[in-house]
């Protein structure tokens, strides 16, 4: 489904990721851990098209075909999805109204007839109930004022109404309290199946507990440095990164 | 379609009653002396005054009209007896040039007025289809009486000097929106002095267009405690149009409120500009205010001007004050594009974003 092979990204002059190979299938969850400054986000920005990132090598393909060739929007309408570190505020931009917008460039990207608000409505009303979030969220701009777990939870929402088949949660679990943590989860659990896949970006077991990955890697310097299987972010909880990375 | 003031103004004036005439000759003394602004002058600091220069000629007439649908609003013109006891002194001692020209070019008057405990909604449509003309309207709210107003100005090829003086009673409340629309060669000076009472409230939302010329100098007075004030304005420009707030406001006892957010949205080689100041008199202590200004700067040529000032001189004052001009941000399209919009949509929301938030607040008429 996803196949990145010696991927090189710099930020300006400054490389950051120095030869990834990562290949997921569909179903398949995979977690992404590793110090600060490994290139975990890094990673996830540049598989979403994010335009600060510069690609200097390496390929990433998408279902067959070249994804860096492609846009963040077509990225996105193509089944790609980014719940972002810092979800970004966007003040005066109607939540309800800009995932409809969402939906619909997806939808208009598989060939199907956009959907008008009313008939939007009811599905949003479903996700937003599965998701445990007040339905006055809808109602309010996008992300702006929200609490940094809101902000969370709102991603969370996306991802379930966007459905894509690759969700790259970056530290989605971060700022979010036990119970908030608990939601989130069953969110993702929920929206697991066969045809998805998922990355998450963590660097807590805590997430891994709750939802289980099928592999887990773990980052330093811009590349993989090791991968395992769960067991892996287990040792990390009980002895770190040097000591595995060592 | 009512045009009461002017109606009842030519009426007056038909009975010789017509108490304009000394105010009009004492301020065209006035702005003989004052001059023409120049950006020498503090208040007039990021205007371009190069317009008034162009006195643009007498193409139509011009009114004040009530539009029909008004309810509990008593409407008229002021009455001469009030003119002479309120303006005539102001008339000699105010500097403002805009409040001059209004007196000095004065056309017509209105006095929206009400009464004790009584609800209403009104719409004014100050029309200055050309020609230059000074216009002053006194809006009166009494104790308890809970009103909103729409004030529209309509501009062509024209100078319009509009001079509002809002008196707010104890427990009263006034909602105003005003829009100003207008040709390129539009200019408007208007003028407003603001006093609210005790746990009186004024919620002011005002949208602007621009023009060759558009200065709105608002002054603002909490004179009682529990007295509040929510204002927020908007100038979307382009062009060559300028539009500039200038506003002031003083909080002259304790336990008031205040809020100002004013937002321009600048396209083309347009100005836009904020000068606003929060006086927080001595002793008013447990004021509590803030103001805000936000800048969208859509091409290169644009410029915005912003001074958001605080003077402070009571204690335990909640003060804050904020500006910021930029581009639309780089994080919030990307944002949206990463869900899949195509980037002019993601830009297009952002920047409507930016209006909206003001644009949200207006219920009666939509700029």
């Amino acid at each position: 489904m996803l196949d990145i092979t010696n991927l090189h990204a710099r930020v300006g002059d400054t490389p950051i990721l120095n030869g990834i190979d990562l290949h997921i299938a569909a179903g398949e969850v995979h977690a992404i851990m590793g110090p600060n400054g490994s290139g975990k986000s890094t990673l996830a920005k540049v598989i979403a098209g994010h335009p600060t990132y510069t690609v200097t090598d390496g390929s990433i393909t998408w279902k067959g075909a070249d994804l860096l060739a492609l846009p963040p929007e077509e990225r996105a309408t193509g089944g790609i999805f980014l719940g972002f570190q810092y979800p970004v505020e966007v003040p005066g931009v109607n939540n309800a109204e800009f995932l409809r917008l969402a939906y619909n460039a997806r939808r208009k990207a598989r060939g199907e007839a956009e959907l008008k608000t009313a008939e939007f409505a009811p599905l949003l009303a479903t996700r937003i109930r599965q998701a445990k979030m007040d339905a006055v969220f809808a109602e309010r701009d996008l992300n702006a004022g929200f609490s940094g777990g809101q902000k969370k939870r709102n991603e969370i929402l996306q991802m379930t109404v966007l459905e894509p088949e690759l969700a790259l949660l970056d530290e989605t679990d971060s700022g979010l309290d036990i119970d908030a943590l608990k939601i989130v989860a069953d969110g993702i659990n929920a929206f697991r199946n066969a045809n998805r896949a998922i990355i998450l970006i963590t660097h807590y077991q805590r997430l891994l507990d709750l939802v289980q990955p099928d592999r887990v890697h773990v980052l330093a310097k811009g590349r993989i440095a090791t991968s395992g299987d769960r067991t892996l972010a287990e040792r990390i909880e009980a002895d770190g990164f040097e000591a595995v990375l060592a | 379609m009512a045009t009461i003031a002017n109606e009842a103004n030519e009426a007056n004036r038909a009975r010789g009653v017509d108490s304009w005439d000394d105010l009009r000759r004492d301020a065209a003394a006035r702005a003989a002396t004052v001059g023409l602004p120049t950006r020498a002058s503090e208040a007039w600091r990021y205007v371009d005054c190069a317009p008034l220069a162009h006195e643009p000629a007498a193409e139509a007439a011009p009114a004040i009209t009530v539009l029909p649908g008004s309810t509990g609003w008593k409407s008229g013109p002021i009455e001469p007896a009030l003119v002479r006891e309120r303006w005539a002194k102001a008339v000699v001692d105010t500097t403002d040039i805009g409040q001059i020209w209004s007196w000095s070019q004065l056309r017509d008057t209105l006095h929206l007025h009400l009464p004790k405990g009584a609800q209403g909604h009104l719409h004014c449509r100050i029309e200055t289809p050309g020609g230059w003309h000074g216009y002053r309207i006194l809006i009166s709210v009494d104790r308890g009486a809970v009103g909103s107003l729409v004030l529209e100005h309509a501009l062509g090829a024209a100078r319009a000097c509009t001079g509002m003086d809002v008196d707010v009673a104890q427990g009263g409340s006034l909602t105003v929106e005003e829009i100003q629309s207008g040709a390129d060669a539009a200019q408007l000076l208007s003028s407003a002095a603001i006093s609210i009472d005790r746990d009186a409230q004024v919620t002011w939302t005002s949208a602007w267009r621009g023009g060759a010329l558009v200065r709105a100098h608002q002054d603002v007075r909490l004179t009682a405690s529990g007295a509040s004030i929510d204002f927020a304005g908007l100038a979307r420009v382009a062009g060559k149009r300028q539009a500039h707030q200038y506003l002031r406001v003083a909080h002259v006892v304790g336990d008031t409120r205040s809020r100002q957010l004013v937002k321009n949205v600048i396209d083309d080689t347009a100005r836009a500009s904020f000068d606003g100041l929060i006086h927080v008199a001595k002793g008013a202590d447990r004021s509590d205010a803030e103001q805000l200004n936000h800048n969208l700067l859509l091409a290169p040529g644009g410029r915005a001007d912003t001074r958001p000032q605080l003077d402070i001189h009571a204690d335990e004052v909640k003060a804050a004050h904020g500006a910021t001009v930029g581009r639309p941000e780089d994080e919030q399209i990307t944002y949206l594009r990463t869900r899949g919009l195509d980037s002019e949509t993601a830009r297009t929301l952002v920047q409507q974003g930016f209006s909206d938030e003001i644009l949200h607040r207006f219920r009666h008429v939509h700029p």
